[in-house]
């Protein structure tokens, strides 16, 4: 028996290797996340600092695994092949521009982050922002567009992992695959934080890294096989589908530019990268964190992202262009491997999602409900109050995900867009430009993701204007001009209000090598 | 710590910690783990920004036209490989600025031989 998932079959015994596996991969993980939990109980490690940061102690390869899963997942496992099934190599290079995104995150503000957190005591990222600029106005409207820009993201990640399931239990059931995966998810990011993330990240970017490899190295086995050569197998794409081959196939040149450039140095500014800035205190195990993470980063994102028109080359009637990979490893595979693949794939949307959500839920809870409106709320309140948020955001995102598009990866990529357009100069010139005020930072922040959705809208929603958008303005991309008016609004507010700058004793914490302990510990906002 | 060290840091601890009426460009006692934090962002985020405008650039030039016409590279078309050589370049000289890092404590205050040594 088997079920026709449009344009390739699943079957039955494959299918059942694959949920088999899957269960048995899926009791480890969560029962892993309620042994550190356990485990953090017995140390007393239980409250809100360690369920949000993991202590501040993590070694090189956690950092690394969670760096990294944090930033691929269902973009790089589902929705980029699905992509460049469709697009071509062109949509690849959209994506290896992040070759370094650890370095353009971490390694850019890792190091000031840690020592500041010493000094402060942060337990949110933002807490340094609450002392760089004593403004609930700057810490609040980079909270409020950090939930806005990550729900679409996991929504996408959601979407992913439900069409997985949908496809991986022959019957597309896609409802089905969106209430597995939010279920999981919430149970073990609720069971143990961030530090059953890391333990798991660890595992997950293992499956990750073999899936990786067994299908692109599946993917040019088959090519040479069926066509002779891996040279004849490109000349057969370039003669039969040239559009897989041409660089402009979609993307004009300032559409590419601006998607690359927010998947590329933007990344490392998103909410879900800098909070990893929280998790160590070792410059060793910072160094290798980030080496380690672009190195893994490189190989998966390098590797899926080429693995759509090498499926296309065996297989050009896939209907849902997200299954890309799912075709690869349930036809092309042995059914043990594809069950693996499966969960590597499952593991890498389940931790970006668990990421996702703990970002959105300390950002969201911690820094803009409790410090700006409930600055009195006791820490076993704060706790339950961040965890209730960890679930009115993930049934929002899932309501989102009910009415799934045909290429999740426009999704991820509009979200992207968003969080880089509010929070790219804020972020970076808020760390290190010191002549930046907080009017220029709060207008900076707001005015890139205003600016993004109007851009976005014009450009590629509503017909009339998109119209106009491509043949006058080179159908670039919404991100561009965000990213320029984001700049220039810091810049120029900024020296415009530059009298209102915080007291001294905060300034010299946040860039100077001595100061006032009074001034550290008391950068809160009542 | 040196005589001039000292003193810069009596002036500081002289000053109005509640005063909002100061220059920046006056303060000299400047952590120089931030500043080395602030090379590095404008090191990375240079280097990405350059290297993703190179491959674009890179890509339009050579990509636009019948594939059966294009300059292959390394098996694949030109714009590609080129691109991805671009990015790989990108992401070695990176790795590279990493391990030359110098290692110091992050630590809310560097240790007292480490300030001596700088």
């Amino acid at each position: 028996m088997s079920f026709d998932l449009g344009g390739f079959y699943l079957l039955s015994s494959t299918r059942s290797i694959m949920i088999i596996i899957f269960a048995i991969y899926s009791i480890l993980i969560v029962g892993l996340g309620a042994y550190v939990k356990i485990q953090s109980k017995k140390m007393k490690s239980d409250n809100l600092v360690s369920f949000l940061t993991g202590g501040g102690g993590l070694g090189a390869f956690a950092i690394a695994m969670i760096a990294a899963t944090n930033s691929m997942a269902g973009g790089t496992m589902v929705a980029a092949p699905g992509l460049t099934y469709a697009i071509g190599y062109s949509g690849s290079l959209l994506y290896y521009a992040g070759f370094l995104t650890a370095a353009f995150g971490l390694g850019s503000i890792g190091r000031k982050v840690a020592i500041i957190k010493d000094r402060i005591g942060a337990v949110s990222f933002l807490d340094l922002f609450r002392l760089r600029f004593r403004s609930k106005s700057v810490v609040g409207a980079l909270s409020i567009t950090c939930v806005l820009g990550l729900l679409f993201t996991t929504s996408a990640q959601i979407t992913a992992g439900a069409k997985m399931f949908s496809a991986v239990t022959g019957s597309n059931q896609y409802y089905l695959g969106l209430i597995l995966v939010i279920v999981i998810t919430v149970i073990y990011t609720m069971t143990g934080g961030i530090k059953s993330m890391a333990k798991v990240a660890v595992i997950q970017g293992v499956v990750m890294l073999a899936a990786t490899f067994s299908i692109i190295g599946v993917l040019i086995y088959k090519n040479i096989q069926t066509y002779g050569s891996f040279a004849t197998a490109i000349e057969y794409m370039g003669t039969n589908y040239p559009e897989l081959l041409k660089a402009d196939t979609t993307f004009t040149f300032l559409g590419t530019l601006g998607t690359a450039i927010f998947c590329g140095i933007g990344l490392g500014t998103m909410p879900f990268a800098v909070t990893v800035s929280l998790t160590y205190d070792n410059h060793k195990a910072l160094v290798r964190g980030v080496i380690i993470s672009c190195l893994i980063f490189t190989i998966c994102q390098g590797f899926m992202c080429a693995t759509g028109p090498f499926a296309h080359n065996l297989n050009p009637n896939l209907l849902t262009r997200d299954y890309t990979t799912i075709y690869v490893a349930t036809n092309l595979l042995p059914s043990p491997i594809a069950g693996i693949i499966f969960c590597g794939v499952f593991a890498a949307i389940q931790s970006s999602l668990a990421g996702y959500c703990m970002s959105a839920a300390g950002f969201f809870a911690k820094d803009f409900y409790v410090d700006v409106f409930k600055p009195d709320m006791d820490k076993e309140k704060q706790k339950k109050f961040t965890i209730i948020t960890v679930l009115v955001f993930a049934a929002i995102a899932t309501a989102i995900a009910l009415k799934p598009g045909d290429l999740t990866q426009y999704m991820i990529n509009f979200s992207l867009g968003s969080l880089a357009s509010a929070w790219y100069w804020p972020i970076l010139l808020g760390l290190y430009w010191k002549q930046a005020t907080k009017a220029g930072t709060f207008w900076s922040c707001i005015s890139g993701f205003v600016s993004y959705m109007v851009f976005y809208f014009i450009s590629s929603v509503i017909p009339t204007t998109k119209a106009w958008w491509i043949a006058n303005m080179g159908n670039m991309h919404a991100f561009i001009p965000a990213w320029i008016i984001s700049l220039a609004v810091i810049y120029f507010v900024s020296l415009a209000t530059k009298n209102d700058r915080v007291p001294l004793g905060y300034f010299q914490v946040f860039f100077c090598d001595d100061y006032d302990e009074k001034y550290a510990k008391d950068f809160r906002l009542n | 710590m040196d005589i001039k060290e000292r003193k810069e840091l009596n002036f500081m601890k002289n000053l109005n910690l509640e005063s909002t009426d100061y220059d920046v460009k006056e303060i000299t006692n400047y952590d120089r783990r931030f500043e080395a934090g602030k090379k590095d962002a404008i090191f990375f985020h240079g280097l990405g920004l350059i290297a993703t405008i190179l491959a674009t650039i890179c890509m339009y030039t050579f990509g636009t036209g019948d594939p059966a016409n294009m300059r292959y590279f390394l098996g694949m078309p030109l714009w590609f490989s080129g691109a991805v050589v671009i990015y790989l370049v990108m992401f070695i000289i990176g790795i590279t600025y990493l391990t030359k890092w110098e290692m110091f404590s992050l630590k809310a205050k560097e240790l007292e031989k480490e300030v001596e040594s700088k």
